[in-house]
């Protein structure tokens, strides 16, 4: 079995979380669209470069690459590096969903019950088929959950008042846009580094870049939309104040009497693009970690990756809204210019350079 | 069995025959008598042997003609005076054996260590019925019937090729039951039927007394609920499997055909989608996917969205519910478990029940499940509507099989639902999904055209697949 390009899509487009909206908001009120904007050519020159650095070496991945061009050790540190923001990545995710799942839905529910049945499945999806059951599932939920997406957007235009736009870049300037652009950016950033490890799972490495570039693109793209209608909807002063923005405009939708709360549709279809982004990264978490320690040892690995997250989301669950602060603190000041500039970088120049030590 | 050839006497082969046969009374050893002296030995199984035959074909000739040579007296009866379709000849005990088993007829005569095997099978069989469990509203109405060779025929008259191999098995030690393959060259991978052939032959049992015994034993994952190997028993659906590319399992004594391999949407298609107009079978699919989905999730929606977000329904409809709901003295999950449980028993008993009591029973469900239950306020109506509906979207599912794991796994969603609300609903369908995207029928992945995707067949899934595929495999 191999990963065929549109689940490597799916995968990554499903990454895309809502979440992304609370800085743009913040920075940039009634222009979060033009933070957005930027911050999407970011991501995809990002994942441009991530695509390249993973087709270096055909059939390597991320690992195998390291320690060709750097060696054993050096390499092993860099992976290291790697695994450590996958495995934040993995366990800030589930928070998230977690703390999403608690506010919205089960109040009453203690946390680690509430994450239990998520690790659980992701446990079952991992060790039943890996990353090929993951991109299968992706084929069935990022289809259902771009419609989902997309569809309330057509149910909207009612409810928008497109003054709430204006003034168009007066009240912000290009420092406020950058400013707000570099966080944004940081929480968008989850799938970018999925090709650095999946690329080699895939029959056709070569289209990697093709399809990563994609549904970077389009889950920018979405962001935007979703941005601007938050604005149109709640309004500028509103809107960067909530915590799912998105989620309430599409509360806001009263059709007949009868179409309406379909935010309730939408959270249940969250939760599986939440299920796919998760299994993803638990998938390279381990595996990263496995071949770091003993390649055969990775389903061992998916269940210590699995429950470790569940430790430390059930120990963090007290804590507050975690998520900016791990934004701000570790990733905007770590792995955007370490892991996601820098190494990568580094890699990109190597491979071109010691061409032969790759073949 | 002490011999394993047969001997040139004739005595000596009758003993060791009655000695293999011993105690078994519907076996008849017949002499025919030349002057005197025994000439011939006939072997048959009676009740297996069609009698007209064995007294026209077979025993009018040999006795009418009583001059032939002693020498080469097998080949002479073989090429003069046994008048049947098929002879073979054998020197084994074992081979006299299993032929008179399977209705054929020995004839033995002395001086000879050759038998004559004459096929007179004539045993009684049901007729041509139509198709019980898997109804239409157009199309043929013939369905495979218990004897092997009445459902090869009903196959060679819809694919009258040669290309149409049906390959022979022999499974089960004590029931030695005839097994065919069958499939369309050149058009069927040979992958596949190379794969397939190695699980039958790898079969070691002591009885095949259904189709079921061989699913059970060749499918891929045989602890999962989904079927994934479609049971069948109407011949225009096996048909049109074998055109597509698939391949079928005749079993003896059964009027069910195995196809494989399957996907999950095989469950979901009916025979009659084929016959009629393209734009109905389009509306009638949606129905089918629309209720398959209730049929899983409708009592786990219920629950979650009464019990825990009753905000998420429109106001009126939540106050209706809850008027009915209140003089009601179980919580929602114990109601909906006790109403779904009867209501499988309800199944269950309209399965077993002779066919003269039936409406007795349905009067008994509806009034004492129904109407009374509600009115002494033991379970609330919309309790009531909710099963009954999920019912009734189990029986929309065109395949019996198919309509079992969604029975089956929707108590397991009641649990989530009950446990969790909505994200249990949502666990549960991910649960599945990733069963289903990990599950293979014969090495084939369950659930394309979707995944992995394949995009020219998408429409195949909404549309009727068209008639197009057939030219082009």
């Amino acid at each position: 079995m191999k990963l065929s390009g549109n689940q490597l899509f799916w995968i990554m487009f499903c990454f895309q979380v809502h979440y992304a909206l609370m800085p743009a908001l913040q920075y940039g009120k009634q222009d979060a669209w033009l933070i957005c904007l930027l911050s999407g050519a970011g991501v995809i020159a990002i994942t441009y470069l991530m695509a390249k650095v993973s087709q270096l070496s055909p059939g390597d991945n991320i690992a195998d690459l390291c320690r060709k061009l750097l060696g054993k050790w050096a390499g092993k540190l860099i992976l290291l590096l790697y695994i450590v923001v996958w495995f934040f990545l993995t366990a800030v995710t589930l928070r998230e969903w977690v703390d999403y799942v608690y506010l919205k839905l089960l109040p009453h529910t203690p946390i680690p019950i509430v994450v239990l049945p998520m690790s659980l499945l992701l446990i079952y999806v991992n060790l039943k088929g890996g990353i090929f059951a993951i991109g299968r599932c992706s084929q069935i939920i990022g289809p259902l959950y771009f419609l989902i997406g997309f569809a309330p957007v057509l149910l909207m235009f009612g409810i928008m008042d497109w003054t709430n736009l204006l003034p168009i870049y007066a009240d912000t300037g290009v420092h406020q846009i950058v400013k707000g652009a570099v966080p944004t950016l940081g929480n968008t950033m989850g799938g970018a580094m999925m090709p650095l490890m999946l690329t080699a799972f895939m029959q056709q490495p070569q289209q990697a870049t093709k399809y990563a570039v994609r549904a970077m693109g389009l889950s920018s793209l979405w962001v935007l939309i979703a941005a601007l209608i938050s604005v149109l909807v709640l309004g500028s002063h509103l809107a960067p104040q909530l915590t799912l923005p998105w989620v309430v405009s599409i509360r806001s939708v009263s059709i007949l009497n009868f179409i309406q709360n379909i935010d309730a549709i939408a959270v249940f279809v969250y939760s599986f693009s939440h299920f796919i982004a998760l299994s993803a990264s638990t998938f390279v978490t381990s595996y990263g970690l496995a071949q770091l320690i003993h390649k055969k040892l990775w389903k061992l690995m998916v269940v210590c990756v699995v429950g470790l997250s569940f430790l430390a989301v059930v120990l963090t669950s007290d804590v507050g809204h975690i998520t900016n602060l791990y934004r701000d603190i570790i990733w905007v000041r770590w792995v955007l210019p370490v892991n996601m500039l820098g190494i990568p970088l580094l890699l990109w120049i190597m491979g071109k350079m010691k061409k032969g030590a790759l073949q | 069995m002490e011999k394993t050839l047969l001997s040139q006497s004739l005595k000596e082969n009758e003993q060791n025959l009655r000695d293999v046969f011993h105690l078994c009374s519907d076996i008849v050893f017949r002499y025919t008598y030349n002057q005197g002296t025994p000439e011939f030995l006939i072997l048959y199984l009676d009740g297996f042997v069609d009698m007209t035959v064995l007294e026209q074909s077979i025993l009018r000739p040999l006795m009418l003609n009583r001059n032939a040579e002693p020498d080469g007296m097998g080949k002479m009866i073989r090429d003069s005076f046994v008048f049947t379709g098929q002879t073979k000849t054998s020197n084994q005990v074992k081979d006299v054996v299993n032929n008179v088993l399977k209705g054929y007829v020995a004839i033995l005569t002395e001086g000879e260590s050759l038998a004559l095997l004459a096929d007179a099978a004539g045993f009684d069989k049901r007729a041509i019925d139509e198709p019980k469990t898997e109804k239409a509203s157009q199309g043929p109405r013939d369905c495979f019937t218990e004897a092997l060779r009445t459902n090869t025929m009903l196959l060679r008259r819809r694919i009258t090729t040669p290309r149409l191999k049906m390959e022979s098995f022999k499974l089960g030690e004590l029931t030695s039951t005839d097994v065919v393959l069958a499939y369309v060259e050149d058009i069927a991978k040979p992958g596949l039927i190379e794969e397939v052939r190695k699980r039958l032959k790898n079969i070691s049992t002591q009885g095949i007394l259904d189709a079921a015994y061989i699913e059970e034993r060749i499918q891929d994952r045989p602890k999962s609920p989904f079927p994934q190997i479609q049971k069948t028993e109407r011949p225009d659906t096996t048909a049109s499997s074998l055109i597509e590319g698939k391949v079928a399992i005749l079993v003896d004594c059964t009027p069910t055909v195995l196809i494989l391999p399957i996907n999950f949407w095989a469950g979901l298609q009916s025979a009659d989608d084929y016959y009629e107009r393209v734009d109905f079978v389009f509306a009638r699919r949606l129905v089918r996917y629309v209720m398959m989905f209730a049929s899983l999730t409708l009592p786990g929606f219920y629950i979650a969205l009464t019990t825990y977000h009753p905000d998420l329904l429109p106001g009126t409809l939540f106050i209706s519910i809850g008027e009915a709901r209140e003089k009601s003295p179980f919580p929602t999950i114990i109601e909906v478990l006790i109403m779904e449980f009867v209501f499988e028993g309800l199944q269950e008993a309209g399965i077993r029940m002779p066919s003269q009591i039936g409406p007795l029973v349905s009067i008994v469900g509806a009034l004492v499940v129904g109407q009374a239950a509600v009115e002494a306020n033991i379970v609330s109506a919309p309790i009531v509507i909710v099963v009954a509906l999920t019912g009734i979207a189990s029986f929309v599912i065109p395949r019996y099989a198919f309509a079992i794991p969604l029975r089956i796994l929707r108590f397991a969603i009641i649990f989530l639902a009950g446990i969790y609300g909505m994200y249990g609903v949502s666990i549960g369908i991910m649960a599945i999904m990733i069963h289903l995207v990990t599950l293979q029928s014969i090495g084939e992945p369950y659930f394309p055209p979707i995944t992995p995707l394949i995009r020219r067949r998408l429409k195949e899934i909404i549309l009727r697949p068209p008639h197009w595929p057939w030219g082009k495999p």
